[in-house]
């Protein structure tokens, strides 16, 4: 039992990266969503503006 | 609607990964008996072992993806090569991680430059190389083609960390195959709980294969975006 600490040393240096991996990939995927959707208002906005702009001419 | 692809990630193989994640984890501190000379510490193995044969399909995949990108040209074979790189870097490091902290109660040491241990250091420093050279590289396209060859190259390495324990002369326990010195993996619990660590793993490998993946197109899909908007303003 005196290596115990290595095991617990392993198994949470495990869980720690994965946990701090899965968490970085999640945020990123959040916030690339989040630009594309902001994309899109944006694309959306500018084709209503010019289409009315047209309109007007 | 849900798609085929995040059906599978999200249904089965995230449920498959945490429900046989639990179960090894019961295994190897419960149900496991422990090792006759190594003792409590060689229960490292049921997780350093399935990382690192999962660790080179990782780069197999990075290999072979690569190759198809080069023949093909399509972007999906780069972002499933990009993909794999960066999800067996992270298995790799575990691998070397786990690896190290077993090492030194049983070799006294954290680290000897062994053929074994050197030639996955240098693997990890490889790829290492290949994630470097597609964040730094000036166009996507350029990275894309360049890291698609080091992805092939840098395979090569992997046959070499198989083989360099018999190749070379070597500490490194080549338990699974020649269960010398009395230490091998004899006793069925033993194996079930290594079969039981590894379908956990390599469940997580495909699970974030999948979620990094889906992280390249968002990627992907953002550039074409602003292109798009880009467009709209010139207009």
């Amino acid at each position: 039992m005196t290596n115990f600490p290595f095991l617990f040393a392993a198994y949470t240096a495990i869980w720690v990266l994965l946990f701090l991996y899965i968490a970085s990939i999640g945020r990123r995927n959040h916030s690339l969503q989040r630009e594309i959707d902001e994309l899109h208002k944006l694309i959306k906005r500018h084709g209503d503006s010019g289409r009315a702009q047209e309109t007007n001419r | 609607m849900m798609s085929t692809g995040r059906r599978l990630a999200d249904v089965v193989l995230a449920p498959l990964s945490g429900v046989t994640m639990l179960l090894a984890l019961y295994m190897v501190f419960v149900y496991v008996p422990s090792d006759k000379v190594q003792g409590i510490v060689q229960r490292i193995f049921y997780f350093h072992v399935p990382l690192a044969i999962l660790t080179f399909v990782a780069f197999g995949l990075v290999a072979l993806a690569s190759a198809l990108f080069l023949w093909r040209g399509t972007r999906f074979w780069d972002r499933l090569a990009h993909s794999a790189a960066e999800v067996g870097m992270m298995f790799c490091t575990l691998m070397l991680v786990t690896g190290t902290i077993w090492a030194r109660p049983i070799w006294g040491t954290w680290w000897t430059w062994d053929a074994r241990l050197t030639s996955a250091l240098i693997l990890w420093l490889i790829y290492a190389a290949y994630l470097m050279l597609r964040e730094f590289s000036a166009t996507s396209d350029q990275a894309a083609r360049y890291a698609a060859v080091l992805g092939i190259v840098g395979s090569i390495d992997i046959p070499i960390i198989n083989r360099a324990v018999y190749w070379w002369r070597t500490i490194h326990p080549a338990v699974l195959v020649t269960r010398e010195g009395g230490s091998g993996l004899e006793d069925p619990r033993m194996q079930a709980t290594l079969l039981v660590s590894f379908l956990a793993f390599a469940a997580l490998l495909g699970w974030l294969l999948w979620v990094r993946n889906e992280s390249a197109r968002l990627h992907d899909e953002v550039e074409v975006l602003h292109q798009q908007l880009l467009a709209e303003h010139e207009r």
